[in-house]
């Protein structure tokens, strides 16, 4: 009954919510002339960042890591998003700037309806209405108190101020619902889940306005509120920065400022910064269970290792970038890391804690060294049955350096490859040897190969392994001109790349924007680069140079009208998971 | 084998002395099973376990100096059973004890039965196994220990004699106890899932195939081994050894000869928690064979005397109250009057009564890392 109410009221509300507020129409996105107060700008770093000219504005559909942070810190912790989500899209590598490309499926509406029935059927049983309503009804239709919990949920949930006239709307949804259902917190129940599934709370719609010192587009404050908190904590703006927001002090130089030290000085920059390398690896899929492997030639495989391997890898991130405060480069090569009991098996080490996590040093004699030699990405750039050197090295060209590796061409012959009986090609090495010889091959597995050969001392999950079918395998290599002789050696070579740091500049950014780099954003990306590497490649000085710059705070307006692409399936193609040869 | 664990010398070290208190060296023993330790070697390699996490797991041999890890091999047990002699088939002639419901199947009476107490119920006659038959193992009392009471040893594979089992003597004619039958299958399961997990832990390990002097120490745990998608208890975990002193064996000196691991006496303690059998099996006196492979797995078996009373306690009073009897196809009161008179270890002087039971047990292992 619930559900057929809220239904019935959601035509009326997307409706209302795409089309009468101010929305553009073509993109969702609503440009006000209101200008909100803007005192002059603070002298910015030395030197001067150059001028730019932001790309368009999107509007961005909530990724399923986003939907549960916001339901979670909005309606408490233990209040669970369950469900199958709408699957976000990769594009150019990142599910953030896939949520710029998205809208929402019938199906996938579904889905979105059901996890919000859920999420509010629990935010309203008697465990938690009294804290999260605030009043006590009195009898099953009580405006004043529907009004009060609505309009506080609703700004927290769709991350602005609610006006009257919305406000009215969500409680006339919950006095109809209340009237029909005879009790007044399933009244509420209706109105949260049709909430829940509102086009303002799935998508990140951002205001723009024009700048009155500088003229053109701005982002406006509120929603710099919402583009600085889902990127710094991956969620939703707390009260602090929304109230910020809705003063006007996020397009102030020094309100913007202070912000943004508190949001990077807070704890739940963890969150944020986990997400954006979890969406830059591909860890997606690792969440989801699609990293299979076959349990006959892998029977320590499990979803539960490589969920602990994945968390390692972001460990190692988050203590090296965060906790540290050290230098990004170094995650490629640091013998640090943590283990639990799961994960000992696989990388053959002593584990003392029964539960939880401790820490772990790679000895100097170990072939462990860096995050390439961590079984999460040696078991997600693999096949089910065997690892892969082709994939590997596409992950490291395509993800880390940000080099495009071209997809293979359409008539190519896998079979020497495959060919893993083959007698006199026991190893990767040699089968791959043999499979470049075709020109129209050799050209991206030069590129790739020599990376991937180099942890070929990992298996196909990321156990060390001193020979392939009875072959000592050659992990020896060169990344661009630097030699090296196993995957350690792989990491260093890496970390030395000219390309590492400002990869990882261009990738924050279109982390940040939801979209690639324009042509007016260049200078500006090589300026950053530089500042990158004046901060000794700290994570956080990134960051802040980021939001506080032109490129994130303006905008050339809504992006032009096209067709949106539906979320489906085959996001693994943009994730680097295409083969890009057999191997 | 790469070596995981720091030497700590346990608590009730003893030196290594011969199985019979005999004051010679273990070497002039192994000198005697020269070809039972051939056979181990060449037999050995499955471990129990999978021995392996993938298609390419390869031994990893190097030692590496791990705090709290370095010097020492360890094992988790991942199969465990009796030690069944090769001349099985022969050792009962007039067959298998009978149950309950066999006995009523077959239209004979069913005496009445007491498993709680069953020298109030009366001697319903036992089957016991006759036959010498072949068994790897030890000659624990030496021949004739003066702690022991008279019974017929087994040969060894090399033609030895007096090798002991008098466990398996007693118990070889019972059909739930045969290769294969339920208590084999459950006790084989009972060391993977956590109810009856083992650790070997062998220390002051300087070469892993040959070494003249090693330490080593079984251990109970209460953690269940880390399991591969087929069932197979994946190596190199990590396993806490059991916090009670109880369950923590005595330290027994061994030595390594061509890979094979030959050590004893000490006594070993674990715990048992099969189903609702919950009880402890201990060895006193115990000697250890096992065969390490180069993939770092281990087999071979543990012999030693166990407790009458703990014995029956586990295959008697408590699996026989919960139809054990029915299911395995014996009667109590029979079983245990066929230890008692079995049993052939700690003789009392005074009494000439014995009140332990020579067994032997196989056991493969995996590596581990077994934390203390």
């Amino acid at each position: 009954m619930k559900t057929l109410l809220r239904t019935t009221l959601l035509a009326t509300l997307l409706l209302s919510a795409c089309g009468s507020d101010g929305g553009t129409g073509g993109t969702g996105l609503r440009a006000t002339a209101t200008p909100a107060p803007s005192p002059s700008a603070t002298p910015g770093p030395t030197p001067a960042p150059p001028t730019t000219k932001a790309g368009a504005a999107a509007m961005r559909r909530l990724t399923a890591a986003q939907y549960r942070a916001t339901v979670a810190d909005v309606l408490g912790e233990d209040v669970a998003a369950a469900g199958r989500f709408e699957p976000d899209q990769r594009v150019s590598g990142l599910l953030a700037v896939g949520a710029s490309n998205v809208s929402v499926t019938p199906s996938g509406f579904e889905q979105y309806d059901a996890i919000a029935s859920g999420v509010a059927a629990q935010a309203l049983d008697a465990a938690h209405r009294g804290t999260l309503v605030g009043c006590t009804p009195s009898g099953p239709v009580d405006d004043d108190c529907a009004a009060s919990f609505l309009g506080g949920v609703g700004r927290r949930l769709l991350r602005r101020p609610l006006s009257d006239t919305e406000v009215s709307t969500w409680v006339g949804i919950a006095r109809d619902a209340a009237g029909q259902l005879g009790e007044f917190h399933a009244g509420l129940e209706v109105a949260l889940g049709a909430m829940l599934v509102s086009p303002d709370f799935l998508f990140r719609i951002e205001e723009t306005e024009v700048d009155p010192q500088r003229g053109g587009q701005r982002f406006t404050s509120l929603a710099m509120a919402s583009r600085l908190s889902y990127f710094l904590w991956n969620s939703a703006p707390d009260e602090g920065l929304l109230a910020a927001g809705e003063r006007g002090e996020l397009v102030d130089d020094a309100g913007l400022d202070a912000q943004a030290d508190r949001l990077l000085g807070s704890g739940r920059l963890e969150a944020g910064v986990r997400e954006l390398f979890a969406d830059a690896y591909g860890f997606d899929t690792i969440e989801q269970g699609l990293v299979r492997k076959d349990p006959e030639l892998f029977p320590a495989y499990s979803q539960g290792l490589i969920l602990d391997a994945r968390e390692q890898t972001l460990r190692v991130i988050v203590d090296r970038l965060l906790r540290e405060d050290g230098d990004y480069r170094d995650i490629f090569s640091t013998r640090e890391s943590s283990m639990t009991r799961r994960l000992g098996p696989l990388y053959r080490v002593p584990v003392r804690s029964p539960e939880g996590w401790e820490d772990w040093v790679f000895g100097e004699d170990s072939r462990r060294a860096g995050v390439l030699t961590h079984a999460s990405l040696l078991a997600l750039y693999s096949h089910p049955g065997r690892s892969s050197p082709t994939l590997r090295g596409k992950f490291v060209r395509e993800v880390l350096l940000c080099q495009d590796v071209p997809p293979p061409p359409g008539n190519v012959d896998f079979s020497m490859f495959a060919d893993e009986a083959n007698q006199k090609r026991t190893t990767a090495r040699e089968r791959l040897g043999a499979h470049v010889s075709n020109p129209a091959c050799a050209g991206c597995h030069s590129l790739m190969d020599p990376i991937g050969l180099a942890l070929e001392n990992m298996d196909g999950i990321g156990i060390e392994r001193e020979t392939e079918n009875g072959s000592t395998i050659d992990p020896s290599g060169s990344l661009d001109g630097e030699a090296f002789a196993d995957a350690p050696g792989l990491g260093a070579a890496l970390s030395h790349h000219p390309q590492l740091a400002p990869c990882l500049v261009e990738t924050v950014f279109r982390y940040a924007v939801g979209r690639d780099p324009v042509a007016g954003e260049r200078d500006w990306l090589d300026w950053e680069r530089d500042r990158f590497a004046d901060s000794a490649y700290r994570l956080r000085p990134l960051l802040r140079t980021l939001v506080l710059s032109d490129a994130f705070r303006r905008t050339s307006g809504p992006r032009a009208a096209s067709a949106p692409a539906t979320a489906a399936a085959g996001s693994a193609g943009e994730s680097g998971r295409t083969e890009g040869g057999a191997g | 084998m790469r070596s995981r664990c720091s030497f700590q010398a346990g608590h009730g070290a003893v030196h290594a002395r011969e199985p019979g208190r005999r004051p010679s060296s273990v070497g002039s023993r192994l000198a005697l099973l020269g070809v039972a330790v051939a056979w181990l070697a060449g037999a050995c390699g499955g471990g129990g376990g999978s021995g392996s996490t993938g298609p390419d797991a390869t031994p990893t041999p190097a030692v590496t100096p791990t705090p709290g890890f370095a010097r020492s091999l360890g094992f988790v047990v991942a199969s465990f059973g009796f030690m069944f002699p090769e001349t099985f088939d022969s050792g009962c002639p007039d067959g298998f004890n009978r149950g309950p419901i066999e006995l009523a199947s077959a239209g004979l009476p069913v005496p009445p039965d007491d498993c709680v107490d069953p020298g109030a119920a009366p001697d319903p006659g036992f089957l016991t196994l006759q036959s010498s038959g072949t068994l790897d193992g030890f000659d624990l009392d030496g021949g004739s220990g003066a702690d022991s009471c008279e019974h017929a040893g087994f040969d060894g594979p090399a033609g030895e004699s007096g090798i002991d089992d008098q466990l398996w003597r007693a118990i070889g004619c019972i059909r739930g106890f045969q290769k294969g039958e339920i208590v084999d299958s459950v006790v084989e399961s009972a060391v993977r899932d956590g109810s009856m997990t083992i650790l070997v832990d062998v220390r002051d390990v300087d070469d892993p195939r040959n070494d003249d002097d090693v330490a080593v120490q079984v251990f109970a745990s209460r953690e269940a081994p880390p399991l591969g998608a087929d069932g197979s208890v994946l190596p190199f975990g990590t396993l806490s050894i059991d916090p009670d002193p109880r369950f923590q064996g005595t330290v027994g000196r061994g030595r390594i000869v061509d890979g094979v691991l030959t050590a004893g006496p000490m006594d070993v303690r674990v715990r048992l928690n099969i189903q609702i059998v919950e009880g402890e099996l201990s060895f006193r006196d115990a000697y250890m064979r096992l065969a390490i492979a180069p993939d770092g797995s281990a087999r071979g078996g543990l012999h030693g005397y166990a407790p009458v009373d703990e014995v029956y306690d586990i295959f008697g009073r408590q699996a026989g109250t919960i139809g054990g009897k029915e299911a395995l196809g014996y009667l109590c009161a029979g079983l245990r009057r066929a230890l008692d008179a079995q049993a052939d270890g700690g003789r009392d002087p005074a009494t000439g009564h014995c009140d332990s039971i020579s067994t032997s047990y196989r056991l493969g292992g995996v590596p581990a890392f077994v934390a203390r």
